[in-house]
């Protein structure tokens, strides 16, 4: 809440040097005067105190980096033009969605000394080739015939440095039933090249007589089953991305009057470092309005999609950007900007193969994601027609009951191509105006001077004085709420659309000579 | 020696006495001009012709402002008086002096043995000075609105001092010559002093920026609670018993010389040359900085709390730094010139003049006397004084000699010591000493 009770700065100013007299007076009056009266000095009133209230020099560029709420942004171009950016929640997607880790509660026969084993994924994809992450295999083995046996397990189809993986174990079986766990070998970094996603497997086992056995049971087990890096082809399958809703507060003060904006823009921002063709599908994209209700956003696009770049398979590790612009060439985007849009709704997922192409070598590492950021970009460039914002605020100005009048000097100037109208109003608790700040009306504020390009050049500047007498000074005291009104139209020099650059500012500057009673 | 009973109730019993005959008189200048007193406050070269000496207590109040009076400055208002500076401030100085001084006598006891007399006591005093500026006055009357596009130095200098003096000392000589000196162990119990007093102050013309531009320093010890710019406590203590023994310690003495040829006596005198080192809770204060405040930017404020304050604004840009520092302080000296002459047995006239040493200008007295005896036991004297820039001091003294018992009161300007409010400059002063043993009858 606003107070200006905190502008009681002869308050302030006045209490130390009263105390130094009143160490001396009432040190000294002790003796021969009575210092009882003397106790509850007081300092006497009718002071003026001239002090600066408010120097400030606002300008948008200035202003976005102040509202630092995430959503909402001002960038500027190298030529100086602003454009607001308010922006959605991204959504990222990684490779684990993909493949995400399996967990290693399933055990995989091997019926006989050569066996195949299925990989498992979804039935759709076909995996060529895949590196291994952090897994380790080990077998479990059972024999009836008790004794000591030599097995020498391997994967001719996994390996690593050229070496084919292999492994000997030497076990003993010592009583019927009994279950072996080998140890445990360490599969990181090793490429397995599936067949038709099987990978096969291959046992030599011995007795202890050295004859080559079968033995009874032995299966393969991971501790968990994580590919660094996956090969093939992964199918037409859809992604769903959630969706999300982008606030635009362009209007959240408005009163009437409007703003057009030239070419305002929903901006798709893809990242993709998955090594297969991407294709948008929108599932809804509508733009409500001040005045609540909802329009979809139409476009060719909507319906077609819009296919995102990706890395090829020689392109491992790199990140493939994708931008694509709803804008007034190819949607009605503009249009709907005219009745104030407020908030913008879209569901989108992402097609994956969507041409369901098998030729096109996907892939996929750990580092791959996914990542879409929708915009609205509203380059400001446009027009105000008697735009008006209003926003009211509590107010406290009980201290400042010793203040008897006062004499504000107000400072202003504007780089703006736009004429302003500023008036605060004063409000009692039934929202009843009491009286208004600028006495003969709003306070006018013109609009700079248009230069030939388009630019403004001088600012308008002003100096006005508004005296605020003992009995508006009374009236505005007993206020509980201040009304904040602005007016904002378009200079009347010009018709179309001007741009607004960072150098403009609106400078004000508010110093008070404050009388007390 | 015999010695005078001492206590609270004593001290109590003597100020309620002194009170009641003293609301008329006392002035210190006018003490080395009342014959008859045995009494050395002022100059420890006197003489007496008792053999023991008791000073049975003295009090002093000395309060003036050299431009203009209580009454001037303070109106009446609904809940005590209003300090209204409006009223004075065409009249200030562009230097102006208030004085506070305190002094109260508890014992004296004194020896004479003929050519040398061998005294000692205790006082406690408080001694206050408040420099300040026109430019302080103006801004506290009208605000600094009248200062608008213009700088003013409105730092204040004070000095607050009160302590407790034990003493002892000796006068000695003849007839025509006498030399005195006073050799006093003192005892701070507080101090508020000014160092650096630069604070000045500019309102643009432009929306009245402020621009405090300030070299400012003081050091406490035991007055001054500080926490922040807003919070902070004065403290001062009256005399009491209570404040003896303080880790302030200090020295000093008084000098004094009179001669006197035939029926004129000169004399001269120098008092409280000396000084304290503050220990007690003792600290520095300063702040040696160009702070300027040119409004808020409203920029600041939006994504904040809105609830924003100038005054704090201005507030953290204060900065008052603090140290825990020992310190010394002098004593505000004093030396006194003057000559009587003796007319007759009845009459007597004299003057004297006094310097005293402050930390910025020096306060300069003259005053002309002349007294009268009446009978066998009153002495009566007017004067006139010159001090505070003034010359329209009408004083007098009393002197009552009840022997053993001599009482006396002066005061330097008698209207003002009736209505105190009405004059810019008062002093009284009233004791009494016990004389036994008069040397002219052994």
């Amino acid at each position: 809440m606003m107070s200006l009770r905190h502008m009681k700065i002869y308050g302030f100013l006045r209490s130390p040097i009263l105390a130094l007299y009143s160490l001396l007076v009432l040190s000294s009056i002790s003796g021969c005067i009575d210092r009882s009266a003397y106790e509850n000095t007081s300092l006497g009133s009718g002071q003026g105190f001239s002090i600066p209230l408010i120097d400030s020099k606002i300008g948008i560029a200035s202003l976005a980096a102040k509202v630092n709420n995430g959503s909402a942004s001002v960038k500027v171009s190298p030529d100086g033009k602003l454009t607001a950016f308010y922006n959605g929640e991204v959504v990222r997607n990684s490779s684990t969605e993909l493949f995400p880790p399996l967990p290693g509660l399933t055990e995989f026969g091997l019926v006989d000394t050569t066996s195949l084993v299925p990989l498992p994924f979804d039935s759709r994809y076909t995996i060529s080739k895949a590196v291994f992450g952090k897994t380790n295999i080990f077998f479990r083995l059972e024999e009836a015939d008790l004794g000591t046996y030599n097995i020498k397990m391997t994967l001719p189809q996994l390996s690593k440095d050229g070496k084919v993986w292999n492994k000997t174990y030497n076990v003993d079986f010592t009583t019927p039933g009994q279950e072996i766990y080998t140890e445990l070998s360490n599969l990181n970094g090793w490429t397995i090249l599936p067949d038709d996603n099987k990978i096969k497997f291959v046992y030599e086992a011995y007795n202890s007589s050295g004859n080559r056995v079968k033995l009874d049971s032995i299966a393969m087990r991971v501790d968990q089953l994580v590919f660094d890096y996956v090969e093939g082809y992964f199918s037409k399958q859809v992604f769903e991305l959630k969706g999300s809703n982008i606030q635009i507060s362009l209007f959240d003060n408005w009163v009437s009057g409007g703003l057009d904006f030239d070419n305002p823009k929903m901006n798709i921002s893809v990242e993709n470092a998955f090594g297969f063709p991407v294709r948008s599908r929108f599932n809804k994209i509508s733009l409500t309005t001040l005045g609540g209700q909802s329009f979809d956003l139409e476009s060719q696009y909507i319906n077609t999609g819009i296919d995102f770049d990706y890395p090829k398979i020689n392109e491992v590790g790199e990140v493939k950007y994708s931008t694509f612009s709803f804008d007034k060439t190819n949607s009605n985007i503009s249009d709907l900007f005219k009745e104030k849009i407020v908030s913008v709704t879209y569901d989108i997922d992402a097609l994956a193969n969507p041409d369901d192409d098998t030729s096109i070598l996907n892939f996929v590492d750990t580092t791959s994601y996914f990542s879409v950021n929708v915009d609205i970009e509203i380059p400001l460039l446009g027009t105000a027609n008697d735009f008006v914002m209003k926003q009211e605020t509590d107010l406290d100005l009980s201290e400042l009951a010793d203040a008897e009048s006062a004499i504000f000097k107000i400072i202003i100037f504007n780089d703006f191509p736009t004429d302003m109208l500023l008036q605060s109003y004063f409000k009692d608790a039934e929202d009843n105006i009491l009286d208004s700040l600028f006495a003969d009306g709003p306070l006018e504020i013109d609009s700079a001077q248009l230069g030939s390009d388009l630019k403004t050049t001088a600012p308008f500047e002003e100096t006005s004085f508004e005296d605020i007498s003992k009995e508006k000074m009374s009236r505005l005291l007993s206020a509980i709420k201040i009304e904040n009104k602005i007016s904002l139209d378009n200079i009347d020099s010009y018709n179309g659309n001007l741009w607004l650059y960072d150098n403009y500012e609106i400078g004000l500057k508010v110093g008070a000579i404050i009388k007390l009673k | 020696m015999n010695t005078v009973p001492f206590n609270k109730i004593a001290i109590i019993s003597l100020a309620i006495i002194f009170t009641f005959i003293s609301k008329s008189f006392g002035q210190d200048l006018g003490l080395n001009l009342m014959t008859g007193l045995p009494n050395s406050i002022i100059n420890p070269a006197f003489d007496s012709e008792d053999k023991i000496l008791v000073g049975i207590g003295s009090l002093k109040y000395s309060l003036s402002n050299e431009t203009f009076t209580l009454g001037q400055a303070f109106d009446d208002g609904p809940n005590g008086k209003v300090l209204n500076l409006s009223n004075v401030a065409s009249s200030v100085n562009e230097r102006n002096l208030a004085r506070y001084n305190e002094s109260i006598s508890t014992l004296e006891v004194g020896y004479n043995f003929g050519k040398i007399i061998l005294y000692g006591g205790h006082k406690w005093k408080l001694d206050a000075n408040l420099f300040y500026s026109k430019d302080l006055v103006n801004l506290i009357a009208y605000g600094n609105e009248p200062f608008i596009g213009q700088s003013i130095q409105i730092g204040p200098n004070i000095t607050y001092t009160s302590y407790n003096e034990t003493y002892v000392g000796f006068s000695g000589g003849n007839e025509k010559l006498r030399f005195g000196l006073r050799a006093k162990l003192l005892n701070g119990v507080q101090n508020l002093a000014t160092g650096n007093s630069k604070l000045k102050l500019t309102t643009s013309d432009d929306i009245y920026q402020l621009e405090l531009d300030s070299d400012y320093e003081f050091y406490s010890s035991e007055v001054l609670t500080y926490n922040s710019v807003d919070d902070y406590d004065f403290n001062t203590k009256r005399f009491s018993t209570n404040h003896y023994f303080s880790a302030n310690w200090g020295y000093g003495i008084d000098l004094g010389l009179s001669t006197k040829l035939q029926n004129f006596e000169v004399f001269m005198s120098g008092v409280d040359l000396g000084s304290i080192k503050w220990k007690e809770n003792a600290k520095r204060y300063y702040n040696k900085s160009t702070i300027t405040f040119e409004g808020l930017d409203l920029v600041d404020f939006i994504d904040k709390d809105p609830d924003f304050s100038i005054e704090d604004s201005i507030k953290s840009l204060i900065n008052l730094n603090e140290e825990n520092q020992e310190y010394s302080t002098s004593l505000s000296g004093k030396i006194y010139i003057g000559g009587k002459y003796k007319i007759d047995d009845k009459y007597q006239v004299g003057a004297v003049m006094s310097r005293e040493v402050l930390p910025i200008d020096n306060a300069y007295a003259l005053m002309i006397n002349g007294q009268r005896t009446l009978g066998k036991y009153f002495k009566l004297g007017l004067s006139i004084t010159y001090r505070d820039r003034s010359i329209t001091n009408l004083g007098g003294h009393i002197i009552a000699d009840f022997s053993p018992v001599t009482l006396y009161a002066t005061a330097h300007n008698v209207l003002a010591a009736l209505f105190p409010e009405n004059f810019n400059s008062i002093s009284i002063r009233f004791g009494g000493t016990l004389g036994f043993g008069n040397l002219n009858t052994l």
